[in-house]
């Protein structure tokens, strides 16, 4: 089975970036092939999830086999769900593809060498200018999704890296199944133009007669409807879409793939998200690093809707029509039962754990000794190692960990009101003397701090609002009694010590995993 | 309630495991005449008078090391139901009972002293028993009974308490 994930535009990239977040806690397919397309190369959004996707990758590669600490990501009982689904990147290590060159604009890639009949239709078709022919493409599509479209059908139907690629993991020689999820928005530029041009032209390609695998692919998508506001941007007239603009952009893009569907069926499963009120971002930048907009609550169940997609039962399916499902939530609070996917309470709330157990509570362990071993449960597991020998694995884990802790954090500052009770609470972890920006709305403390135990007992709610009763003490008391039952498995150094931590933050009691 | 229970129970069986080889040992150290001292020999002449003042003094430490014991198993039954109350989320919380601990040890130590000021000295087995003997009995017993309180605090704390036992972590868990 191949499985893979496409984030088109800055909104995709932010979808990417929560599923990656499930694809830590064990949520998801085996393996899994990331991809990100996104016309401004630049951009913050894609650059963090880059980032992310790169240091879970590292972490992978360092925790995966040959050095002295090694995590057991088997199928057998000893297996670890945290970081256990294989990461790869669409291209050797990269996984971002970037349509056109950055000073390119449409009058550039399509308006050169046009006969006169050509060129009043270009000019119909396109407001002349820096509003769309010569708006320079460097930094996306900035809300136009027609010059967006225009601008990828053409580098398409050029021979290019995507969709070589794409052909060549569809293809595969033993023609296993294939699944192909793609998200982005219906009201952007980037997304609104690559979505639906990207997804039929994978359906082009695995309903051509002269494909190998041609009942071997599923294409899913995730269509991202209005869910945030941003501020006004500064100067009058710059290129860029506003709140107010949303909504239509919305109504029309829907009558699109309306219409879309009608003629053709590109997807296999579809999943349409919003969210009512917007989030409100209070900011606006056009593109490159500064638009970093962070995480927001929308996308971690768009992250369910691929994580969904990735692991359905084709067989009980049946390949028959996929019914129609509506659904949406009665009251403004967040809850873990909220969330669309079996397990993801369990899951993510372990991962959230872990996270915050291991940067504060454990990992300074590695480090120090208690006579005979009596207090600190490290001791026993990791024998005479030192942490000293081993920076890039404890380095890369820690990146991972901070990843989890700032995404969750993020999400949840950016809810406001609408996290009550909220499945998690990061408060306790916060960094007050943080000053507050749009992009960085939340800082993590960067070290120990002597209420960690505290934090970490009201980090993860249960429905009823209260902390979970398995806090600290109880996590703790495990490791220090059963610290090697907990590490069980092909672990190998540092590798028991992370499995016993991971296990024993497990919500209730030993985990799966 | 009930694991508070269990432990104190547990803390007298190690305090019985150890008393009664103690109390053996006392009485066979507290056996034969030549126990006693040589005054109190050059002053009782018949056999009999000198059977019941061994008798009397054997009779002495071995009170004196049973309510020894007593004290222990108190001391300890307190200790380990303070440490099973406990909550610790880190090591420095696990050591938190270290300084309860330490302070019913020197309480104990300290009864020990009070008890054998006026059990022993007060009835004059020191001077009954021939000052070998006596030093002898008293250590065998002073050195069960502070070893009962090490065990049955160390063997039958709650492992992740542990830190609060000096050294305790060595010790193996079968009982913890």
């Amino acid at each position: 089975m191949t499985n893979i994930l496409i984030g088109i535009g800055g909104t995709g990239a932010k979808v990417v970036e929560a599923t990656l977040g499930l694809f830590s806690a064990g949520l998801g397919p085996r393996d899994v092939t990331i991809g990100l397309i996104d016309q401004d190369r630049a951009n913050g959004n894609v650059n963090r999830t880059q980032t992310r996707l790169k240091n879970l990758r590292r972490f992978q590669r360092l925790w995966g086999g040959k050095s002295a600490s090694t995590i057991d990501w088997s199928t057998g009982k000893g297996k670890v769900d945290f970081g256990s689904i294989a990461i790869s990147e669409l291209f050797d290590d990269n996984a971002l593809w970037c349509p056109e060159g950055d000073d390119l604009s449409l009058a550039n890639i399509i308006g050169r060498d046009l006969s006169q009949q050509q060129s009043d239709l270009f000019d119909l078709l396109f407001m002349p200018g820096e509003e769309e022919q010569d708006l320079e493409l460097g930094e996306g599509y900035r809300g136009r999704a027609h010059v967006g479209a225009a601008a990828l059908i053409a580098a398409m139907l050029e021979e290019n890296a995507l969709t070589k690629k794409l052909r060549d993991l569809m293809g595969t020689a033993d023609r296993e199944s294939v699944r192909i999820f793609l998200v982005g928005s219906a009201f952007g530029g980037t997304g609104a133009a690559g979505f639906p041009t990207l997804a039929r032209e994978l359906h082009r390609i695995r309903t051509d007669s002269e494909f190998s695998n041609r009942n071997g692919v599923s294409i899913g998508g995730a269509l991202m409807l209005p869910y945030f506001g941003f501020a006004r941007p500064d100067k009058e007239g710059q290129p860029v879409v506003t709140t107010d603009e949303l909504l239509p952009k919305a109504r029309l893009a829907l009558e699109y793939y309306g219409r879309l569907f009608e003629t053709e069926q590109t997807f296999d499963r579809f999943y349409v998200l919003g969210w009512d009120p917007f989030f409100n971002l209070g900011y606006h930048q056009p593109g490159n690093y500064e638009q970093r907009n962070p995480p927001l609550l929308t996308e971690l169940f768009a992250a369910t809707a691929a994580v969904e997609f990735l692991t359905h039962d084709e067989e009980q399916d049946g390949r028959t029509e996929v019914p129609v499902m509506l659904s949406a939530r009665a009251g403004r609070g967040i809850r873990w039962s909220d969330f669309p996917l079996p397990g993801a309470e369990e899951k993510l709330a372990q991962l959230i754990r872990f996270s915050a157990y291991w940067l504060y509570l454990s990992e300074h362990l590695l480090s120090s000794t208690s006579l005979l071993g009596g207090g600190n449960w490290t001791q026993r597991l990791r024998g005479r190692m030192k942490p000293i020998d081993h920076q890039p694995e404890l380095e890369a884990l820690r990146n991972v960990c901070r990843d989890v802790l700032n995404w969750a954090a993020a999400t949840q500052k950016m809810s406001g009101d609408r996290w009550v009770p909220g499945p998690w609470d990061t408060t306790g972890f916060h960094d007050r003397g943080h000053e507050e920006t749009p992009i960085e709305p939340v800082a993590l403390l960067g070290d120990r701090f002597p209420d960690a135990e505290l934090a970490f007992d009201r980090l993860v709610r249960a429905d009823n609002g209260e902390n979970q009763l398995r806090g600290s003490a109880a996590v703790y008391e495990a490791l220090v009694n059963d610290a090697e039952s907990l590490s069980r498995g092909n672990q190998q150094g540092y590798g028991k010590v992370v499995a016993a931590a991971y296990r024993a933050t497990a919500l209730h009691g030993e985990g799966q995993g | 309630m009930g694991a508070i229970m269990w432990r104190v129970a547990k803390s007298f069986f190690v305090h019985l495991f150890f008393m009664l080889p103690v109390l053996l040992l006392v009485y066979l150290v507290v056996q034969g005449q030549d126990s006693l001292s040589d005054s109190v020999r050059a002053t009782l002449k018949t056999a009999r008078s000198l059977s019941t003042r061994l008798a009397d003094a054997r009779g002495e430490l071995m009170t004196w090391c049973f309510a020894g014991f007593l004290i222990s198993w108190l001391a300890s039954s307190l200790f380990l139901a303070s440490a099973e109350r406990a909550s610790p989320a880190n090591e420095r919380e696990a050591r938190s009972r270290l300084g309860l601990w330490s302070f019913l040890l020197i309480t104990v130590i300290a009864l020990l002293a009070v008890n054998y000021w006026f059990s022993l000295l007060g009835a004059r087995v020191n001077v009954s028993l021939a000052s070998n003997t006596f030093i002898l009995a008293v250590l065998i017993g002073g050195f069960g009974i502070l070893l009962s309180y090490y065990l049955a605090t160390g063997l039958v704390v709650r492992r992740v308490m542990r830190p609060s036992v000096p050294l305790a972590a060595g010790l193996p868990t079968f009982w913890s």
